[in-house]
């Protein structure tokens, strides 16, 4: 099928066009030169007075395992007013808001103009399960991160100082899990939950069993990133999550990374959750300036901000001690909890924010700080780590957030007082342009996940994702409905070519691509003597069989694998 | 000022009618009114499909009748959200009725499947048959606040499990015999069964008072008896007893907000807990 999308406000910002009237060319689900197609066979969009950028990426949400599946279990109150109809040929139903079933997923990140996801946090032995709901969601190009802070493997090797070991256990398993990228949360805290303990555990203390430390494992595991030439660097959820006064673990992880040399980089992810001041909750102060001014000044980190949005979330992380200690500080009493063998950890919590609440305005005010503070619109993404601090269908309003002052104290008049007095927020003048969120939710994740090749730019030869918004730049924008209204119904996205949603409705549903990695770069003979010794560990420590761990290429619906090194 | 429907023929599967309520039929022409839409099973039916309607619909909610001439067993969330006017069926119907419900009243000539009026914000519901569980119920998954706030539920015969749970305030009256855990999670309001219980009264309540006439063949370990009650009272109606009158749900709140009325003559079993209240 050959698409021409006419006369639009092109934003592409790593080819550095910024906003200006070009025709796009479409063929054979690749992004070619117009001038070659010829205009009375091809389907023309008339884009004129629109918006024309690539398919917005998310590299942080979580849209799938077990844990999310869980978390639908816990939650059927969330389930009973928000839900899509099916049209037989064009969609299938489904419900959920913070929770979404499989497919509402796909139609929902499509209709905001948004073509690939991530789900970042999936433990070894769930993949599975994983890769069962990805190849579910419709429409999205998808991938996983495999947790490994607490594989047992892992710890051991690095504990003994075996790094090229570690590297030939994790490039064995990305390949078996068909994973993306390293995930780290809370560095080591689901070996210490599985006795019960870990609640703030800090960057320098040790975990008994294995005699290691945070800080081992988080710059072990760079150097292991950075030996098999991972496309994306490591995925960091840094230690202490959620404790008034963590600013100085994360800063101490970043300094710890420092002086590595080159190629050693982190991506700290829901850093909004990372940057709190003071000694206890009601003390809680910002301490974004602090993590934004390093950031600034050091370019091995980027981060993503985790936005709160006031309303209904369902936080779910790895960070099972976390999750614990926030069951019992919630008034919605119910909770789960499971423990991962050998590798991992889990605990799911209703939550709802508050605008009067001291804390959750705090909250609110860090992560907007932190997408203003941070100068480089590359290394900082807006997400609202869904559905940690809500749910991803309110992007359009965070983008409001970013692009207007004046939406920004829109709110800030209705939040807590006290907390305005704790923050630097209503100071902060900076506007996003248009220019500045098209990099931020496209071209800079593309590019920090290693994708800037096929994702994030709509130059030849890219994969044809692109999402049209009735948003016409030239106008004023200062009104913030202006802006949320567009980009929560895309006027067309088109995925891999196709047209599949049109004025702000599904028009067609295709399935996406799930990417994995491939890495052949390490010495055949330590990989086959690694293997060698997995079997061997694997007979003590898992429940499972060896043969049954391994995800088949054939148990994913559309594989891509993305090879490295070799 | 009625609208009437009848069924064209009886129902196999489960059917979604959230359509029939005296809101969607305001201002709507017969031929409107029958083009709403509803699902029977996962099949998209017009309104008009399953049921012939007649009658002349009104301009506002509360002066729309709506008459089902005949058997809705399998009819879901009907009158659901209503906010007044009347439905009246003249034969059973399905789950969820009147769910949500925020004024006007409901009569049911026949049996009602679960969650009748659960959650129910305010209006009437008169049912001369059975009701299933949950009866006034807290939608699954939902805590605190969210059971039934107001309003007044009349059931003649017997209800399932759970009848009132979680409910915040108005009434529930069963002429009938009740299910196990009548009252469960309750936070306050009044219930009054007026025959048998299969036991567990009042499990988790933290609020409001449930009277049994009838027997009760044990009372749960965490309430405890308080007094010797001559009369009990609901919607200005007076019961005479003598009632046992025990507290608890001790074990979902110390306060042992909740209260339970149980018929003396109606339990003998229960004359133990007599020498208990004599050594206070």
């Amino acid at each position: 099928m050959e698409i021409i999308i006419k006369g639009g406000y092109v934003y592409d910002p790593l080819n550095g066009v910024k906003g200006e009237k070009l025709d796009i060319g479409i063929k054979d689900g690749k992004i070619v030169d117009p001038s070659k197609l010829d205009e009375r066979s091809a389907k023309v969009i008339d884009a004129s007075g629109k918006v024309v950028m690539p398919g917005g990426v998310d590299l942080h949400s979580h849209i799938a395992g077990a844990k999310v599946n869980v978390g639908r279990l816990l939650r059927p109150e969330d389930h009973y007013v928000s839900f899509i109809k099916a049209i037989t040929g064009v969609k299938r139903s489904g419900s959920g808001k913070t929770t979404p079933t499989v497919a509402t997923i796909g139609y929902k990140y499509a209709r905001m103009g948004w073509t690939t996801v991530i789900e970042p946090a999936t433990p070894p032995l769930k993949t599975r399960h994983t890769h069962e709901e990805l190849n579910d969601i419709p429409i999205l190009d998808k991938a996983c991160f495999p947790l490994v802070d607490s594989n047992w493997f892992v710890l051991d090797y690095l504990s003994k100082g075996e790094i090229e070991k570690c590297a030939a256990f994790i490039a064995w398993l990305l390949n078996a899990l068909k994973g993306y990228a390293l995930k780290l949360v809370d560095p080591g805290v689901a070996e210490l939950w599985s006795l019960g303990k870990g609640y703030g555990l800090d960057f320098d203390d040790e975990i008994p069993s294995f005699g290691i430390t945070p800080r081992e494992i988080v710059t072990g595991l760079c150097k292991v990133n950075k030996m098999l030439k991972l496309p994306h660097s490591i995925h960091l959820h840094c230690n202490r999550l959620g404790i008034p006064g963590n600013y100085s673990t994360t800063l101490e992880t970043m300094k710890a990374l420092e002086g590595m040399g080159d190629g050693i980089s982190v991506h700290v992810t829901h850093a909004q959750f990372n940057s709190y001041k003071g000694d206890n909750w009601p003390a809680l102060r910002s301490a974004a300036s602090e993590i934004a001014d390093y950031v600034n000044g050091h370019r091995h980190v980027s981060i993503d901000i985790g936005q709160i949005m006031f309303g209904g979330a369902t936080t779910m992380t790895a960070d099972a001690p976390f999750e614990f200690a926030l069951f019992h500080m919630t008034p919605i009493r119910k909770w789960a909890g499971s423990e991962v063998e050998v590798e991992s950890a889990s605990g799911i919590v209703p939550f709802k924010y508050k605008k009067k609440s001291i804390v959750n305005a705090v909250q609110w005010c860090i992560g907007l700080e932190l997408a203003l503070l941070i100068k480089d619109p590359w290394r900082v993404i807006p997400t609202t780590d869904h559905p940690n601090g809500g749910p991803f269908t309110r992007y359009p309003r965070l983008i409001s957030w970013l692009m207007s002052k004046k939406a920004r104290e829109e709110v800030l008049e209705k939040i807590n007082k006290t907390a305005l007095r704790r923050s630097v927020l209503p100071d902060i003048e900076r506007e996003y342009t248009l220019y500045e969120i098209a990099i931020s939710t496209r071209a800079a994740p593309a590019k920090l996940l290693g994708l800037e090749n096929k994702k994030g730019h709509l130059g030849e030869g890219a994969d044809a994702d692109v999402a049209i918004y009735d948003l016409d730049p030239t106008k004023d924008l200062t009104d913030p409905e202006k802006i949320v209204k567009p980009f929560k119904y895309a006027y067309c996205t088109i995925k891999d070519g196709e047209i599949v949603v049109m004025n702000g409705k599904i028009a067609k549903t295709r399935y996406g691509r799930t990417f994995y990695v491939r890495s052949q770069e390490l010495d055949k003979d330590l990989v086959e003597e690694v293997e060698k010794e997995i079997k061997q560990k694997f007979k003590e420590w898992y429940t499972v069989q060896f043969s049954n761990y391994i995800i088949d290429e054939s148990e994913i619906r559309h594989p891509e694998p993305i090879v490295v090194g070799g | 000022m009625a609208v009437t429907l009848v069924p064209k023929r009886p129902f196999e599967v489960l059917v979604d009618a959230q359509c029939i309520t005296p809101d969607e039929f305001v201002g709507k022409s017969l031929k409107e009114i029958g083009d709403l839409e509803v699902y029977e099973g996962s099949a998209v039916r017009k309104l008009s499909d399953l049921f012939e309607i007649k009658g002349d619909p009104s301009q506002t909610a509360e002066e729309t009748q709506i008459t089902i001439e005949g058997d809705v067993w399998k009819v879901c969330r009907i009158g659901e959200r209503m906010s007044g006017g009347s439905i009246v069926i003249k034969g059973s119907a399905g789950h969820y009725l009147g769910r949500w419900m925020e004024g006007g009243r409901i009569e049911v000539h026949g049996n009602v499947r679960s969650w009748l009026g659960a959650e129910m914000q305010n209006g009437t519901i008169e049912v001369f048959g059975n009701a299933g569980s949950f009866v006034g119920g807290r939608l699954r998954g939902k805590v605190g606040k969210k059971g039934m706030k107001k309003g007044l539920i009349i059931i003649h015969g017997s209800v399932g499990a759970r009848a009132g749970h979680g409910m915040v305030k108005g009434s529930i009256i069963v002429d009938g015999n009740s299910g196990p855990f009548p009252g469960s999670e309750m936070i306050g309001g009044k219930i009054l069964i007026r025959g048998d219980c299969m036991g567990k009264a009042g499990a988790n309540m933290t609020g409001g008072s449930i009277i049994i006439c009838g027997k009760l063949p044990s009372v749960l370990p965490g309430f405890y008896i308080d007094d010797i009650a001559q009369k009990a009272k609901i919607k200005k109606e007076k019961i005479e007893g003598p009632f046992y009158v025990f507290v608890g749900d001790a074990l979902a709140s110390r306060s042992c907000g909740g209260r339970l009325y149980i018929h003396k003559a109606s339990n003998p079993h229960l004359k133990v807990y007599e020498e208990l209240l004599e050594e206070v």
